[in-house]
Order: C-alpha cells, then sequence, then structure tokens
C-alpha cells in the first residue's frame, strides 16, 4: 500500500497535475456506491427490524402490561370489594387494610400502568372508556369509603338506633314505673287488688316480649319477630287501657304513674313502629345498602369497563401479533428480494464500473505488447481524465519517445560500430605497437580490462630479467642515429619475440637495456625457470642478431642478463593520465646490479632466483660480490644452460687468448656508475683476444669493475677511441694482473686487435 | 341528629339561592313589623321574634335551673340571609330536641325556603321553633306569655345571626342530652361529603389519606380545626367570586368552647359548603351522613383535619382554575 506522501512523490516525479476525476475517486466512487447499496440494504435490513421491535416492543412492553394491568386492577377490585365485605359483616380491620393495600397496591399502579401505555389505546372507544375508568374508579374508591365509614357506626343500621335511642328509653321507664305500680299493688291484699295486679304483670309480660320480639326483629329481621311485636304490643296496650279504664281503681299515689303509662306507651308504639319500619326498609343497613345499591354496581360496571379494556387489548394483541408475523415473512421475502436486487445492482454496477477502469488497462496492456513488438505506430485515444488517461498519455508519450530513441539508438549504433571500427584499428594498432614489447597477456589485459588499468599494486614474488648491451654507449656514440635505431630494433625485436614466447611482461626499455618481470601480471609458479630459461635463449638470438648486423654492415654486439628473483610491488604505477604497468623494490635494483657484473654473452643470477628455479639449471662460476645497497656480501652465479623442458644451452665461445709478442701499455681507470674515477692506473696488456685479454697491473682491481682502457702502444701513439672492458678476475699465478672482458671496443680498435691477434 | 336532618342538608342546597335578597339588603324599618304580612317581613321582624324566642328560653331556663349562657363576643362580618337561614334550622333542630325531651313529639322541620332567600322564609322557622319552645313551656307549666319586644330597624343579618347563635346557646344549656362531640362528627361527615363533591368537579381522588387518630383531643382543638377550615372556604369563596361571612376565632370563646358550640360551627361550615355545592349545574347529591355512635373529640379532630385536607386540595385546585364552578 502506498503512502499518500509516495502517490505525491509519483505525481511529482511523473511530472503530471492530477487528473480532475482520478482513478482513485473512480475506485472510492465504486465502493462507495457498493457500500451505498449494502448500507441501503443494511438500513432497510434495520428498519423493518426496528419496525418489527417497535411491534414487539409494544406487543411485550405495552400491549401485554398493559393486558396484564388490565387483570390485575380487576384482581385488585375484587379484592377490595372481598375486603369491604368483611369489614361490613365482621368488622375486622384486617379487612380494612385489606382493602386499602388493594387500592395501593393493585388498582391504583395497575391503573397507572395502563394510563402510562396510553399510546397501546389508539382506539377512541378505547381512550374514553380509559377516562370513564378513572371517572369510576375514582367513584368507586370514594363509594367504599363511605361504605367502610358509615359501616361499623350506630347509624349504620337506624333501626338498631331508633330502638337504642328512642324506644329503649322508653320501655326503661315504662318497666320502672310498671315495676313500681305492681310492687305496690301486690302488697294491697284485695280482690281488685289481685285484678290490678294480674293486669299490670300483664303489662309487663306484654312489654318484655315486644321488647324482646322488637330486639330480635330489629337484628334478624325475621317477620315472626315483627307479629310477637305487634302482638305484644296490642296485649300490652290492652293492658294498660284496662289498668287506666277505671280512674278510681287506683290510689292516688298510683294514678299518675297509670297516666305516665298511658302516655308513654303511644310513643314506644311510634317509635317502635318507626323501628319495625326502619329494619323492614331496603335500607335497614345502610352500608348493605350503599354497597348493593352503588359500591356493587360501580365494581361491576368498572369490571366490565376493564373486561371490554382487556378484550380491547386481547384483540389488538392479537392484531399486533399477526401483524408481526406478516411483517417477518414480509421483511424475510423483501429482504431475500432486496438482496438479490441490490446484488444485481451491484455486480451491473460494479462490471460497468470495472469495464470503465479496466477498459483502457486492456488497451494499454494490448499496445506494450505491440509496442514491445514493434508495431504499434499509433498514440492510444485518451478517453479518461483519470490517471489511466494520465498514463495512457505518458504511454503515448513514451512510445514516440521510444520510438525517437530507437531512431538515436540505431544511429547511435552506426556511430558506435564506426567507432568500434576505429577502436579494432587503434587496438590493432596497440598490439602492433606494443605488443611487441609487451606480452599478449598484458596486451589482452589492457585490452579487454581497463579496469585492470587502475592505479594499484601488491605485493607479489617475481623474477627480474634485465639484459644490456655490453658498450652500447660508446657503440652509440659512434652510430648514426639511423644506424642506433636501425641496430636496437633489430635487437629488440628479436629479444621482445623471445621474451613474449616465454611470457615475460617486457616492463621498460632503458635505453638498449630491457627490464622483463616473470609472474606478473599474471601469476606463475615457474616464474623463476621462465626467466632463466628466456635469458638462455636471448643469449642464443644475439646471434641472429648480430648475423642481421652484420648483414646491415652493423657491428656486433653483445648482450648480459642479470636475474634475480624477490618480493616486489606490481602494478599500474602512475597518475590518472599517464601510468604504466611496473615493478618496484629492492630485488629490482638489485637484479641491475647482477645485470651489472655481466659480460657478454654471460647470464647471472642470484641465489634467490637459483633457489627458485632449483636444479634443472646448468651453473658456472659463482661469484661473491659486494653489491651496492646491499649490507652483506652475495653471490651470484652464472648460468651455462637451463634442462627440463627447456633444455636450452648456452654456447660455449671458447676464448683463445694471444700473448703478445709486445706487450702494450696502457693505462685504466675505474669505471664508477657513470664517472671515471680520477685515479689513472698503469698496467701493461699481456694477452689478448677479440673478446678479452690479460692486463699486468700493480693495483688490483675488484672482480667485475668496469675500467676504461687507453692502449699506448710502445713507439706509436696512443689508440684513439674509448676501450671498455671489465675486470673479470685476478691472474691466477705469476704477475699481479687481472683478466679483463672487453665491452666496448672501438671499430678502429677491433681493426687493431685483429692484426695484434694475427 | 336524625336522619330528617340528614336529608334536610342533602336537600337544602337546591334551594338554597344566590347570596342575599332585596329584603335582606335594604330592612323595613316599619315599626309594625311585629305581625307583618309574610310580603313585609324583614330583618327588625326576625331579630323581633328571635328576641321573643330569647325570653321564652329565658322562663324556661329558669324553671328548670339552668344557668345562663355566658356572653360571648362573636367577631361576624358579611352574613348572607342563606348562613342566618341554617343557622335558624339549626336552633329549630336544638329547640325540637328540648321538645322531644319534655314532650316526645317531633315536630316535621319547615319547609326549605326557595331562592331566593327572604326575612319571611327565616322567621317562618324562628316561628316554628318559637312553637316548640312554647309547647316545652306548655309541658312544664309556664304560663306567662312574652311580650314581643319593639322593632329595632338598625338590625341587620349579623345580628340575627349573633342572636340565633346566642339562642343556640342557650338552647344547649336545657338540653337534657346535648349535642355531643358524635353529632359533630356527623356534621363534619356531612361537610365531607359535600366537599368530595365539589372535589369532583377536578380529576383524581376527592377524599384524602385519612389523617391518623390523636389522643386527648378537646373540642377547642376541634373549633381550632373548624377555623381553619372555614377560613378554606372563605379563599375558596374568594377565588370563587362568591362572598361569604367572615368569622374570626376568639381566643377567649375557643378556649371555652363546648361540643355545642363546635356543632354550630360545624353546622355553619355545612351550610357554607352547601352553599358552594349549589353552585354547581349537574352535581350528584352528597351522602348522608349517619349518626356515628360514641365519639371523642379526639375523633372529631381526626375528621376535621380530614376534611381540612380535602379542602387544602380543593383550595390548590381552584386557584389554578377559577371558574371551576361555571364549567363541569
Amino acid at each position: 500500500m502506498s503512502s499518500p506522501a509516495g502517490d505525491e512523490a509519483l505525481e511529482f516525479s511523473a511530472g503530471s497535475s492530477r487528473p480532475a476525476r482520478g482513478l482513485r475517486a473512480k475506485l472510492m466512487q465504486l465502493s462507495m456506491i457498493l457500500t451505498a447499496l449494502g448500507v441501503a440494504l443494511l438500513v432497510v435490513s434495520s428498519i423493518t427490524v426496528l419496525w418489527l421491535r417497535s411491534n414487539a416492543n409494544q406487543l411485550a412492553l405495552r400491549r401485554t402490561p398493559a393486558a396484564v394491568a388490565t387483570q390485575r386492577a380487576q384482581i385488585g377490585l375484587q379484592r377490595s370489594l372481598a375486603g369491604l365485605r368483611g369489614w361490613v359483616a365482621l368488622g375486622d380491620e384486617g379487612f380494612r387494610s385489606e382493602r386499602a393495600t388493594a387500592w395501593k397496591e393493585q388498582i391504583e399502579p395497575a391503573i397507572a400502568a395502563i394510563r402510562s401505555y396510553e399510546g397501546t389505546w389508539n382506539d377512541p372507544a378505547d381512550r374514553a372508556r380509559l377516562t370513564q375508568l378513572a371517572d369510576l374508579l375514582v367513584e368507586l374508591k370514594e363509594s367504599q369509603w363511605w361504605v367502610e365509614d358509615v359501616a361499623r357506626t350506630d347509624g349504620n343500621q337506624p333501626a338498631l338506633q331508633i330502638r337504642r335511642g328512642r324506644v329503649e328509653p322508653i320501655a326503661v321507664e315504662l318497666r320502672r314505673v310498671i315495676d313500681g305500680l305492681i310492687a305496690e299493688t301486690g302488697a294491697t291484699p284485695s280482690r281488685r287488688a289481685r285484678a290490678a295486679l294480674q293486669a299490670m304483670m300483664g303489662f309487663r309480660d306484654a312489654l318484655g316480649r315486644a321488647q324482646h320480639a322488637l330486639a330480635r326483629f330489629v337484628v334478624e329481621g325475621e317477620e315472626r319477630w315483627s307479629r310477637d311485636f305487634s302482638q305484644a304490643l296490642s296485649e300490652a296496650e290492652a293492658s294498660v287501657q284496662w289498668i287506666a279504664a277505671e280512674p278510681g281503681r287506683h290510689a292516688l299515689s298510683k294514678s299518675d304513674r297509670v297516666g305516665y303509662l298511658a302516655r308513654e306507651l303511644p310513643w314506644y308504639a311510634q317509635f317502635a313502629r318507626e323501628a319495625l319500619d326502619a329494619r323492614s326498609s331496603a335500607s335497614w343497613n345502610v352500608a348493605l345498602y350503599r354497597m348493593s345499591t352503588e359500591t356493587i354496581p360501580l365494581t361491576r360496571r368498572t369490571t366490565e369497563l376493564l373486561d371490554v379494556l382487556a378484550a380491547s387489548q386481547g384483540a389488538l394483541m392479537g392484531r399486533d401479533t399477526r401483524l408481526i408475523t406478516f411483517a417477518g415473512n414480509t421483511a424475510m421475502v423483501s429482504s431475500v428480494v432486496l438482496i438479490v436486487l441490490m446484488a444485481a445492482i451491484a455486480y451491473a454496477l460494479a462490471s460497468y464500473r470495472a469495464g470503465q477502469i479496466t477498459r483502457p488497462i486492456s488497451a494499454l496492456s494490448r499496445a506494450t505488447v505491440e509496442l514491445a513488438d514493434g508495431r504499434l505506430k499509433r498514440n492510444l485515444p485518451v478517453t479518461t481524465e483519470d490517471e489511466l488517461g494520465t498514463l495512457t498519455d505518458a504511454f503515448n508519450r513514451m512510445r514516440v519517445r521510444l520510438q525517437e530513441s530507437e531512431a538515436a539508438l540505431v544511429k547511435s549504433n552506426e556511430q558506435l560500430h564506426d567507432a568500434n571500427q576505429d577502436l579494432e584499428r587503434h587496438n590493432r594498432f596497440v598490439r602492433d605497437t606494443f605488443g611487441r614489447y609487451l606480452s599478449d597477456d598484458i596486451v589482452a589485459n589492457l585490452l579487454d580490462t581497463p579496469e585492470g588499468l587502475a592505479l594499484g599494486g601488491e605485493n607479489r614474488e617475481v623474477t627480474i630479467l634485465m639484459s644490456d648491451l655490453r658498450g652500447f654507449t660508446s657503440l652509440a656514440a659512434r652510430l648514426e642515429p639511423e644506424q642506433v635505431v636501425s641496430l636496437l630494433n633489430c635487437y629488440f625485436g628479436v629479444m621482445v619475440d623471445v621474451i613474449t614466447r616465454h611470457d615475460g611482461t617486457i616492463d621498460e626499455f632503458i635505453g638498449d637495456a630491457v627490464l622483463v618481470i616473470f609472474g606478473a601480471p599474471i601469476a606463475r609458479e615457474d616464474h623463476a625457470r621462465a626467466a632463466v630459461a628466456c635469458a638462455v635463449e636471448m643469449q642464443l638470438a644475439m646471434g641472429l642478431v648480430n648475423e642481421q648486423n652484420r648483414g646491415v654492415g652493423l657491428p656486433e654486439v653483445e648482450m648480459g642478463i642479470g636475474i634475480n628473483t624477490g618480493q616486489v610491488v606490481v602494478g599500474n604505477i602512475g597518475s590518472d593520465t599517464r601510468a604504466k604497468y611496473g615493478v618496484v623494490g629492492s630485488p629490482v635494483n638489485l637484479t641491475s646490479r647482477i645485470e651489472s657484473y655481466t659480460v657478454g654473452g654471460q647470464i647471472l643470477i642470484s641465489e634467490a632466483t637459483q633457489r627458485a628455479a632449483g636444479p634443472i639449471l646448468t651453473l658456472g662460476d659463482t661469484l661473491e660480490i659486494e653489491a651496492k645497497g646491499v649490507d652483506a656480501p652475495m653471490t651470484i652465479c652464472e648460468v651455462l644452460g637451463i634442462g627440463g623442458a627447456y633444455d636450452l644451452q648456452l654456447i660455449e665461445d671458447a676464448e683463445n687468448l694471444v700473448t703478445l709478442t709486445a706487450p702494450i701499455p696502457l693505462e685504466y681507470v675505474i669505471v664508477e656508475g657513470k664517472h671515471l674515477d680520477a685515479t689513472l692506473h698503469h698496467g701493461t696488456l699481456v694477452k689478448l683476444s677479440s673478446a678479452g685479454g690479460e692486463v699486468l697491473s700493480e693495483h688490483v682491481v675488484a672482480a667485475r669493475s668496469n675500467i676504461r682502457v687507453q692502449l699506448r702502444p710502445v713507439g706509436g701513439p696512443p689508440v684513439a677511441g674509448e676501450l671498455y672492458a671489465k675486470v673479470m678476475a685476478p691472474l691466477p699465478d705469476g704477475p699481479a694482473g687481472f683478466s679483463i672482458r672487453f665491452t666496448s671496443i672501438p671499430p678502429e680498435v677491433t681493426a687493431m686487435f685483429a692484426r695484434w691477434i694475427a | 341528629m336524625n336522619r330528617f336532618a340528614v336529608v334536610r342538608h342533602a336537600l337544602l342546597a337546591f334551594w338554597v339561592g344566590v347570596v342575599g335578597s332585596a329584603a335582606w339588603a335594604q330592612p323595613d324599618h316599619s315599626p309594625s313589623a311585629v305581625e307583618p304580612e309574610p310580603a313585609a317581613v324583614s330583618t327588625p321582624h326576625v331579630y323581633a321574634q328571635l328576641m321573643l324566642l330569647h325570653s321564652d328560653l329565658d322562663q324556661i331556663r329558669f324553671e328548670m335551673g339552668k344557668p345562663k349562657p355566658t356572653p360571648r363576643a362573636i367577631d361576624i362580618a358579611n352574613v348572607a340571609p342563606r348562613e342566618v337561614f341554617f343557622q335558624v334550622l339549626t336552633l329549630f333542630e336544638k329547640a325540637n330536641r328540648l321538645s322531644f325531651e319534655h314532650t316526645r313529639e317531633i315536630a316535621e322541620e319547615p319547609p326549605l325556603a326557595e331562592d331566593p332567600i327572604t326575612p319571611s322564609d327565616v322567621i317562618r322557622v324562628v316561628e316554628a321553633a318559637l312553637e316548640r319552645i312554647n309547647h316545652v313551656k306548655q309541658q312544664i307549666g309556664i304560663s306567662q306569655l312574652s311580650s314581643p319586644p319593639p322593632l329595632d330597624t338598625s338590625k341587620t343579618p349579623t345580628d340575627v345571626l349573633i342572636a340565633t347563635v346566642a339562642a343556640s346557646r342557650q338552647l344547649n344549656l336545657l338540653l337534657a342530652q346535648p349535642f355531643s362531640p358524635a353529632e359533630v362528627y356527623e356534621q363534619l361527615t356531612l361537610a365531607v361529603g359535600y366537599t368530595a363533591r365539589l372535589r369532583a368537579r377536578f380529576p383524581g381522588d376527592r377524599l384524602p389519606e385519612n389523617p391518623p387518630y390523636v389522643r386527648g383531643k378537646q373540642p377547642t382543638d376541634v373549633g381550632r380545626k373548624l377555623f381553619d377550615c372555614l377560613r378554606l372556604i372563605e379563599r375558596i369563596a374568594a377565588r370563587s367570586d362568591l362572598q361569604m361571612l367572615t368569622l374570626r376565632p376568639n381566643e377567649e370563646n375557643l378556649v371555652r368552647v363546648t361540643p355545642s358550640d363546635v356543632y354550630d360551627m360545624a353546622t355553619l361550615l355545612v351550610s357554607e359548603l352547601a352553599y358552594l355545592w349549589a353552585q354547581l349545574d349537574d352535581v350528584a347529591i352528597p351522602r348522608p351522613a349517619y349518626y356515628p355512635g360514641r365519639r371523642f373529640p379526639s375523633h372529631v379532630y381526626q375528621r376535621a383535619e380530614l376534611l381540612e385536607r380535602q379542602l387544602s386540595e380543593l383550595a390548590a385546585l381552584v386557584d389554578t382554575a377559577p371558574s371551576w364552578l361555571k364549567s363541569p
């Protein structure tokens, strides 16, 4: 996933402006459309679910609780009514609290619950019923209160109240009066008195029975007690009538009391009849009457109303249940339809949009293949303004650039071909020019791996060969420059062939000297043997060189070769603009020293080379020298040939020294490097050959010292020309002197020598 | 109180009209108003009849050896004929009881007056009470006739009411069975019934929770509570744009208050509630009250407190809907 910053960077690197309507926007749009479809589906489903849940909630949280509350209210009503009945009938406080509890814990909470679900009562009739229910309940509660309030009061039973409040006081007084009369009358033992006493006792008995019957009737309400009362009252009234009928029958003391009886009994009868009437009336018990005429009908109406509401709620529940079932089925079907429909829409939209997006990509893909095959010759149409449009536009530009580049490449190839040919020619020139001085390996290495020319170096054990023409400096001084060059070209031409044949690396031509390395740049184990073999073959090739020299009238030359083996630094040495493969180290200098000890046709090697080359060497004399720059004396030896696969042997040049009949005096100075010693020594040349001689001299000269000789024949002028020689060794026996080997003989001297030898 | 009294109170309100009448507002100052034609009856005539009744009662008191009631100043104002009418009915009730105690006779109550109540309606009841008193006088052997006092044209309905209350208090002292806490309780229950009907104008329970029973209450406590109830009724009437009498408690009177005095206050309270109830158009008749049996002042106080709660709720509701009497 690329970061927005990465996208920005890409856009900036592409150098294109942001598309008006990017691919990302299209993809986002497609995704958003699909998401929107999904969301729409989810929304529809959610709405359906919410609707279902709303209905289910209504059913579960409103209708069912409302129905339950309705039932609870009905139960509470019955409970309150039962409590009220219990209180009216038995007067137990428990019933009162039962009624109150029914209202507080059942009816009122249930009604509150019913009203709180008011939203479930959508039917106006139900709403009207709810209002009616509220009114009825208030009415019913008040009605119950009044029944309860009056139930246990004296006034609840008016008959009882009349009996107690009005009838009973009169009855008590009547009884007291009649008892007094009976007591007084009974004390009079007359016949009339006995009759009166009997009447009085009859009155008292009748009054008692009337009281009893009245009391029973008031309490029980049975009709027979009413009849008994009427009969007893009639008897009492008859008795009082009889008693009061004859005023003279009683003594004055009794007459007031009899009159009281006659006066009060009618009041007693009136009030008693009022009690009877009150007991006979329907409202003889106010509480029961109120309950039956008011409370119970109210309860019934309320219950009926609750029944209606419960039935209505039940119908609504049934409707809701059916509705939920129907809605569930509908939701399921509609969900399936919606899913299929939206999937189809999503597929069509995705397909359409994907086609819009991938069509340019496919075109680009085909165009890329055509471009790769080189068949695309026209631009692709840019049909969109998004990244694909930009890409197509860029592709078109790329195609144009590519075709331009292709043309340029063809042209460049042609130029490269030309340059390559030039380079080949140059290489050939290089090979032709330097191949004679360098081995093919180095040349190939230089040409093939230019990086090999990188400056640097490495320590490596190599064998260094240095050859030098003896007396060439003086020779060159005597020859014309063209002759010098011709001689050198001939010499180097032969030597380079030999050297390259032995894979030697010509490090440097130093005048007439050649510095050759074996074992670098291509490492080899037998570098010492190769160097020795090369040196032997170089000495053998000198015959060819001298033959060619002689053919062109040039003097013969001799070559000395010094070989040394040791650790050196090899590599490209110089600057970036000018460098050469070379070798640096003391072994190089020592090689030069060793070479300086050679005489013409001689090969001298160091002990290191001898050890490295092994026993295949054929060695000659061994010399111990004190080379300049070397602390200790060192041993060098002469190589005569090499065996093994090389099998090369130097041709022994037998030196035929001729004893001069007339020794020739001479003067000589020792050559120190390029300088001549200032001391002039004297000697006498006593033996002579074309290459060397023996000199008598008192001065001891170190072997291998170079000297310049001035021949001063007796009786003649000094021999012209500079004659150089190398002191070979002291004379073995006899007078002091040393043998010499000429290193440079002027032509006039050569002719003089020839005469002398002859 | 007998059941007829209950019916009386229930039916009374049908006949009680709006406050006052021209006769009461403009008393007849004719000096010959003692035996006037009904149409010519004025407040002084009523007052004169009440004075006659006072005289008869004093004769009975003397004969029975009963004490005179202690004179009490009553701080009352804005008395309306209907209030006098109800108090006179109470006076008749007491006279009837006295008559019953002495003669066993119970007279029919005078018919209720039609709206508007006039002095002649009042004087009719006063004369009925006077007849009961005379019956008692005869029963106990008093032959002396009382002389009607001269007409005092300055007397107002308030004076009539004060005279009625004084007669009532005298009657209380003459009764063998004076009005007890039970009867006050009964009156208050009737008041609760009226208030329940008034309260029905508003939604909600018409009867509040029964207050707890508190032992040791005295008639004085009940009297104070009834004064509180009267103040609430005044407040309701004032908010309803109705005029009612204003009775201010007299602490000295309250300390010496008797159940009979409390009964008078209770009847006054009922009359005021009945008046309010009569203002309603289509309201059911209040439930009658029944003799409750033996009751102590603490019971009465409990019921008075129930009434006070009821009236407080009603007053609060009326405050929110002052035109409650007009619209159902």
